[in-house]
């Protein structure tokens, strides 16, 4: 739809919060005022869940040396040439690494095996609160 | 670093742009002081797209980007939103929590020209869909900056869909105006589900 239209795209949280990084656990705290503290999708029980899906990409980005971040956004660079992440960070060493993502190229191959890889685990919790929620997707 | 263009709209950008939220709102305390220089950097190594909103703070990351990047202004793409419902003096309502009524649209994009210290929005996005304002009207007063030079290009962020993209596109086409809306999308790709999330809204949107 987007491309019959010629309308560009700009994925954010194209590292999932953080939580693509690998960086963070089931035992992580937050900040009281981190609203990932109110996404169901943080809670510890879905952090615990979903570490499947970081410990994949993590053993897939290992043989690429590359880091989980990068094969993330390389993933997303590699869907369409339209689209442009905007990966936040506070620090200067995670912003250089989000950035060597450009340099990661993935075969044809590989990438069907990120599809594989994201289709093999079931992520759970929301992504908004249930209050956030009701305000997107209308 | 690489360069991309949105769709059609003709507005290029860093592969990799920098999300701004972060420095000053949602996730820990605010980190401004020391992100001027980290935003600086950034540019340094090629970005160019910095994303930033009305409602971080709110007012202090549009604050914060504009201090940033007022030395660099031409070498960037400065991207912002409006949509929430914040009086002048930083009060954000919940009952409605949104406001996308065209005379706000204006006054924000006039107070958020002021904090970004620029002339121009590059990209101004409808951070939500207002289910009070048919999206026609608010593709309308973004035309009307648009034709007054504040505003470059019109986004839409976390719009459910079908109708909205293709009833604000048809209106930027049917306006008698020489300058064509164009539009860039926007939404989450909603944490673990990252890759999958984008996919899928691939097909939706």
């Amino acid at each position: 739809m987007l491309e019959e239209l010629g309308i560009g795209f700009v994925p954010f949280s194209p590292l999932g919060k953080g939580f693509l990084t690998g960086k963070i656990d089931e035992n992580t705290k937050f900040d009281s005022t981190d609203f990932r503290n109110t996404v169901p999708r943080f809670s510890p029980e879905a952090r615990k869940a979903n570490q499947a899906l970081v410990d994949l990409i993590g053993e897939f980005a290992a043989q690429k040396k590359a880091t989980p971040a990068q094969i993330a956004l390389a993933w997303v660079l590699a869907q369409r040439p339209w689209i442009a992440p905007i990966p936040g960070t506070t620090k200067l060493h995670r912003l250089e690494e989000n950035l060597g993502a450009v340099e990661v190229e993935l075969t044809a191959d590989e990438f069907r095996e990120i599809e594989n890889i994201t289709s093999r685990v079931e992520v759970k919790g929301a992504r908004y609160s249930e209050g956030s929620q009701k305000l997107v997707n209308r | 670093m690489k360069k991309r263009t949105l769709g059609n709209s003709g507005l290029e950008v860093s592969a990799i742009g920098l999300g701004c939220m972060g420095m000053s709102f949602g996730l820990g305390p605010a980190k401004d002081k020391q992100m001027i220089s980290l935003i600086r950097s950034a540019v340094e190594r090629g970005v160019t797209f910095f994303d930033t909103a009305e409602v971080y703070g709110p007012f202090t990351n549009e604050e914060l980007v504009g201090e940033a990047l007022a030395p660099l202004r031409e070498q960037v793409v400065i991207a912002t939103k409006f949509g929430f419902n914040i009086d002048p003096d930083g009060t954000q309502h919940q009952q409605p929590p949104l406001n996308s009524r065209p005379d706000h649209v204006k006054e924000v994009a006039e107070a958020s020209l002021m904090r970004l210290k620029t002339g121009y929005i590059d990209l101004f996005y409808q951070h939500r869909v207002d289910p009070e304002v048919p999206i026609e009207d608010v593709a309308g007063a973004v035309k009307d900056l648009i034709d007054e030079g504040k505003v470059r290009h019109f986004g839409l962020s976390e719009a459910g869909g079908r109708s909205d993209s293709s009833r604000a596109r048809r209106t930027a086409s049917d306006s008698t105006s020489e300058r064509i809306l164009t539009m860039v999308a926007r939404a989450g790709s909603g944490n673990t589900a990252g890759a999958r999330g984008i996919r899928n809204r691939l097909r939706s949107i």
